[in-house]
């Protein structure tokens, strides 16, 4: 997307150049390098030799540094090579398990001038925006890759013990072929770097009456350990507290994208319902693909990521997740009330599960996840969100699951089905016992669906303060990973803010919060940083107890005292008691 | 989405001194006085002694590509080249001529005899005519650094335009010199010269400097002996190699807290790895100011002739008896804020005194006299410069750092060369140093390599007529005060701070006072400034205002057109508070007064309009 104008100025964005799994261990020194190179892609083909290279310099700064010149390790025992910048590129390493590394190497973004010279003979330059590639965005980048292949697919270490390193190579493939080209690393976006779960606050009569219905639902269903409640794309409830946060902050990203495809696919049914029913058909097949599908991570994509320059007006630009964008607008009435529901012939309702209830049991492709046993028992680990979690692969750790979800209207419920006892093993293989928690879970959540669209409209009516209209700002809270943000217009409740003509965060603010966000990862001790621009907005971000805030606020004219009249204000909300966030 | 690439941080440092120096003026530091003991016999000496490997090679080479008449009478020669200079200088005329220049390595020091006579001190002379031949005056561009290669955002308008004098080199071997050097190595002993670079203590300086040539030989490591760390330069030559070959260059390599920042500078590649805080940039602006000091003695003329001809050519023989200077250099830009901030410190002291340095100062109309200066304690009293030609302060922190890193200055009259990179890395000017006090050192800088004796007598004159009106005593006396305490400025709340004039390219701070006396609080804050200075100046998205609270400080970092300011106030303090309008300072007609113009801006005016008349106090109040 090179865009050029008038004066001769391109602007090239950041692209991948490549990106690579590799194992050092594997594989001898000389001859058979290549045995270490575990999954590679690049934008152009390359020879092997190069791939080695490649690897080689990767390992060649961790390794050279370590064994011909000690100091490297010496100086950071604990954290090897991050990244490296060069005037054109930037490295990223991360080593989720130990010997395996996640290599990327990105292509920086520049402008090409064609300037004139005392001469009058053209001259051109080219300015490389290495501080437009944040460090801490590359990385989250790297680490929600792994997070998330480790949910679906394991570790590596635990695939090459149980099943070899070919079949590592194969999941690997399968699971990034397609992804990693849709990384965009031209937006910059706070949202993204920070990396939170939506959660959907309840009232307190909401919440006896949904942990009740857990209740019902889990002593009817002993086999099922877990569940997840999800109203729109936002979590109502995340489990009794045996997942450790940041892989429900993976599952519930991963259903919120299949919940947005499922909606869409609605939509398309509702216009096209008169149509023939072979081209549904044909429609649904997308929809029994397997989880690596590389449609389901659209969170870094650009693909849909519209690209707007951010000065264009809100509605065009990016909410938090882009692909719910067209679920608000267009067909949140019919989809929120219980009344106008419409059944629809034609896909299960279950997301993950059977497509056609009907159909034999060798259909049933069921979907396991590996998650992290939380240490901790019931209470919620603490995650140490930007630094490296070293995953470990002892085996012991990893608790398999079968993960079932079953969407009805906005409300999705997702179950957790251990793998080892037996009765639940078995019955997610039969279609007989999708057809009867079908029609049990269909009967159950017509009461749940009212109460959570009541206490939806409810929020969503609180939710509407002045803050809204002046400010934009991210809350954080490190703890539950729960983020609420009125950067991008429909992010925070998932509607269209009504002030949205007033402040769009430009690419200027979003690089300066980024900025904002790295120095308080940086200095843990700071509690409060107050930024002025030279265009003259202020941002200021304020933590408190793992809760972080961040807001822009674009008053020209005002003051240090008066923005912080401002920033008291907002977190006298939400800094305040027993709020979720 | 696309954002000027140049920063607006960069600019406003360049007027540099214009005006205060105009006429004579000063300037600062508040720094403890560094530099352990050496003798700087050894740098010349070793320079001479490295001559017959390699200066006869370069003479080769010179005289064939100059032609040179080789004109003896280097007297006549370089009295019509000062006239060209002086015509520069008036910015009559400018030479068209383009030649390349040539250098040399002059050296005199000549023990105080002349003035006092009988401290014996290891000294030689340098044979005149060492050097004669054709020399030519030169305009060069300044060479068009990509900017991230500059000091510190030090790029001065002024510079764009210098001059250079040079001489083509002489291949008249029989004017080599003969130079007793005596006490070669007497001296200088460096701090951790002994460390194993294999050591654990050795890894655990919180910052290397280390620099090798393109061929990966060691040059100069901040710690331990550098020709131990061969097998460290060699990997990082593969590195850096590795990089050049995809026609890309590496910049820096984070890994946990460490920073490994890259200089690449033609023949000669310059690593910092560090634990620091520092920010890449200022990390690379470090590097640079080592960069120039290797300019400082060799000249990028002759740095690059070497490696042409020799890849693998042991600069450590042309460097040999410099590495106080880069340890001195090392240890200041961690010390002290003027390298980061790209400014400088002045003496603080009356203006009738200052005026009356300066104008005796101005007595010696020498047309061979560049610049004249007073330092004392690494801050500077008086500046005389011509009006064309203004100091680069990365320039005046060399020559500072010259004057520091050696105690031998103290105790002789010495003539050395000495390149300023900013003003022209190719060729060198030569300085007379001596101290005139205990603490007051004199500069005369002249473009003619000759003029030694000229310039003593000046001193002499120079000396006569302070001591005449009492001003050599009231020097001395002021170069012994300690400066200002915090206390003295009042401003409450307020614990520490800097505030940095960026027309004049000065900074004024007060002294360190509890809890800032104690070492390790003070570097503290400094981390504090410098995380507060990197985000302000950041290349692409510059900072109007930065204010942060951790638990000890709360920092203000406030930049407009005229100053930049770094405070420090306790962590309660409220920004409310901060803002107080005052009303028992008159300020503003005060500062009418001194006829400044404040920009009127709205965050923490009361102490700032503090430190600002404060400052200005300075200068003009006793």
């Amino acid at each position: 997307m090179d865009t050029s104008n008038s004066h001769g100025i391109v602007n090239v964005p950041p692209s991948l150049s490549y990106f690579c799994v590799y194992n050092p261990s594997l594989g001898g020194i000389d001859d058979s390098q290549g045995d270490q190179i575990l999954y590679y892609t690049s934008k152009r083909t390359v020879p092997m030799d190069v791939k080695i290279r490649q690897v080689g310099l990767a390992q060649g700064l961790y390794e050279l540094f370590s064994i011909a010149a000690p100091y490297c390790r010496v100086f950071s025992p604990t954290k090897p090579c991050e990244n490296v910048h060069t005037q054109k590129n930037r490295l990223a390493f991360y080593e989720p398990e130990p010997d395996y590394w996640i290599h990327i190497s990105i292509e920086l973004g520049y402008v090409k001038k064609v300037t004139k010279d005392k001469e009058g003979k053209p001259k051109t330059t080219i300015d490389y925006l290495d501080s437009n590639l944040h460090d801490s965005g590359v990385k989250r980048m790297l680490e929600l890759g792994y997070e998330m292949y480790r949910i679906f697919n394991g570790p590596f270490e635990y695939t090459v013990r149980t099943a070899g390193i070919k079949t590592l190579k194969n999941k690997l493939e399968e699971f990034f072929a397609n992804w990693v080209f849709e990384w965009d690393f031209e937006k910059t976006e706070l949202t993204k770097t920070v990396d939170g779960i939506l959660y959907m606050p309840l009232s307190d009569s909401a919440e006896s009456q949904i942990m009740s219905f857990i209740n019902q639902v889990q002593s009817d269903y002993e086999f099922i350990s877990d569940m997840f409640v999800i109203w729109q794309n936002k979590l109502v409830y995340r489990g009794n507290g045996a997942i450790p946060v940041n892989n429900v902050r993976g599952i519930w990203r991963h259903l919120v994208s299949y919940i947005a495809e499922r909606d869409e696919h609605d939509r398309e049914i509702e216009n096209s319902r008169k149509s023939k029913e072979a081209e549904k058909a044909s429609t649904f097949m997308s929809f029994t693909r397997n989880i690596s599908g590389s449609n389901l991570f659209s969170y870094f994509s650009s693909s849909t990521t519209p690209k707007v320059s951010p000065s264009t007006s809100p509605t065009n630009s990016t909410s938090y997740n882009p692909s719910f964008q067209p679920l608000e607008p267009n067909g949140s009435s019919s989809l929120l009330s219980p009344s106008t529901q419409i059944f629809i012939p034609g896909p299960s309702n279950f997301l993950l599960g059977p497509t056609n209830l009907h159909g034999p049991d060798e259909d049933i492709q069921p979907v396991k996840v590996y998650l992290s046993k939380n240490s901790s028992g019931s209470s919620i680990r603490t995650v140490n969100h930007q630094h490296d979690v070293k995953h470990d692969v002892d085996e012991s750790d990893i608790e398999e699951y079968y993960l079932v979800a079953y969407k009805q209207n906005a409300l999705t419920l997702v179950f957790f089905i251990p793998l080892n006892p037996l009765e639940g093993s078995a019955k997610i293989q039969e279609m007989v016992f999708y057809r009867s928690f079908h029609n049990y879970l269909s009967s159950q959540s017509e009461e749940i669906i009212k109460i959570l669209n009541e206490n939806h409209e409810k929020t969503k009516k609180l939710g509407r303060t002045d803050i809204d209209k002046e400010y934009r700002y991210l809350f954080f809270n490190k703890m539950t990973l729960a983020v609420k943000s009125s950067l991008y217009p429909f992010s925070s409740n998932g509607s269209l803010i009504s002030s949205s003509k007033g402040l769009t965060i430009t690419s200027e603010m979003a690089h300066a919060l980024c900025e904002l966000h790295e120095d308080l990862e940086r200095y843990p001790q700071l509690t409060e940083i107050y930024t002025r621009s030279s265009t003259n907005f202020w941002i200021v971000g304020k933590r408190s107890e793992g809760r972080v805030l961040y807001i822009v606020v674009p008053k020209k004219e005002a003051s240090l005292a008066e923005v912080e009249d401002d920033v008291r204000r907002i977190t006298a909300i939400y800094f305040s008691g027993n709020n979720i966030f | 989405m696309f954002s000027s690439p140049k920063s607006p941080a960069l600019s406003p440092m360049s007027p540099i001194m214009e005006d205060l120096f105009s006429d004579s003026n000063s300037i600062l530091t508040s720094d403890e006085p560094l530099s352990p003991a050496l003798q700087p016999q050894r740098k010349y000496s070793a320079l001479y002694k490295a001559k017959p490997t390699t200066q006869l090679s370069l003479d080769v080479s010179s005289s064939t590509a100059y032609s040179s008449s080789s004109a003896d009478s280097s007297v006549k020669s370089f009295n019509a080249n000062s006239n060209k200079l002086d015509d520069n200088i008036n910015g009559e005329t400018r030479s068209k001529e383009n030649s390349v220049d040539d250098l040399l390595i002059g050296f005199m020091n000549r023990s105080n005899s002349a003035t006092s006579n009988d401290k014996c001190f290891p000294a030689f002379r340098s044979g005149k005519g060492f050097i004669n031949g054709q020399k030519r005056t030169i305009y060069s561009e300044p060479e068009n650094i990509g900017s991230e290669c500059e000091v510190a955002g030090s790029i001065d308008s002024d510079s764009s335009i210098e001059w250079i004098e040079s001489h083509a080199m002489s291949n008249g071997h029989s004017n080599i010199p003969v130079i007793p050097v005596e006490e070669e190595y007497s001296g200088y002993r460096r701090k951790y010269g002994h460390e194993d670079p294999q050591s654990i203590n050795w890894s655990r300086h919180r910052k290397h400097f280390f620099i090798l040539s393109s061929a990966g030989k060691p040059i100069y490591t901040r710690y331990g002996d550098e020709s131990r760390i061969s097998g460290y330069t060699g990997v990082i030559q593969a590195i850096v190699s590795f990089f050049v070959d995809a026609e890309d260059s590496i910049r820096c390599i984070n890994a946990g807290n460490h920073k490994f920042v890259f200089l690449l500078k033609g023949p000669l590649y310059l690593v910092a790895v560090s634990r620091t805080n520092e920010s890449e940039t200022q990390l690379r602006d470090q590097l640079s100011y080592l960069y120039n000091q290797i300019l400082s003695v060799l000249t990028s003329t002759q740095l690059t002739r070497i490696f042409e001809q020799r890849i693998n050519f042991d600069l450590r023989l042309l460097l040999g008896g410099t590495e106080p200077f880069l340890d001195n250099l090392a240890t200041s830009m961690s010390d002290d804020p003027g390298f980061m901030l790209g400014s400088i410190q002045c003496v603080r002291m009356n203006k009738e005194l200052r005026d009356k340095i300066g104008n005796i100062l101005q007595t010696v109309k020498s047309k061979d006299l560049l610049y004249a200066m007073l330092i004392a304690n690494n801050q500077l009293i008086t500046l005389l410069r011509p009006k064309k030609h203004s100091l680069h302060p990365a320039d005046l922190h060399l020559v500072f750092n010259m004057v520091n890193g050696s105690s031998t200055f103290r105790s002789a009259e010495s003539w050395t060369p000495i390149c300023l990179p900013k003003f022209n890395n190719k060729g060198f000017l030569h300085a007379y140093v001596c101290y005139i006090t205990g603490n007051v050192c004199l500069l005369l800088i002249s473009p003619d390599k000759d003029k030694f004796f000229e310039l003593s007598d000046a001193k002499s004159t120079i000396v006569e007529q302070l001591t005449i009106c009492n001003a050599l005593q009231a020097i001395e006396e002021v170069s012994q005060s300690e400066g200002y305490s915090i206390a003295d400025v009042g401003a409450a709340g307020l614990r520490h701070f800097i505030y940095k004039s960026r027309k004049h390219v000065q900074y004024t701070s007060p002294t360190f006072m509890a809890p800032y006396n104690d070492p390790h609080e003070k570097q503290k804050l400094f981390k504090l400034y410098r995380y507060t200075h990197d985000r302000m100046h950041s290349r692409i998205r510059p900072l109007k205002v930065h204010y942060y609270v951790s638990p000890s400080e709360t920092i203000l970092g406030w930049i407009t057109s005229t100053f930049e300011l770094y405070a420090a106030f306790g962590p309660l303090i409220s920004k409310s508070g901060l803002e107080l309008m005052n009303k028992e300072y008159k300020s503003w007609k005060e500062l009418s007064f001194y006829g400044l113009e404040l920009e009127i801006f709205h965050p923490f005016k009361r102490p700032l309009l503090i430190i600002i008349l404060y400052y200005y106090r300075s200068y003009y109040l006793p």
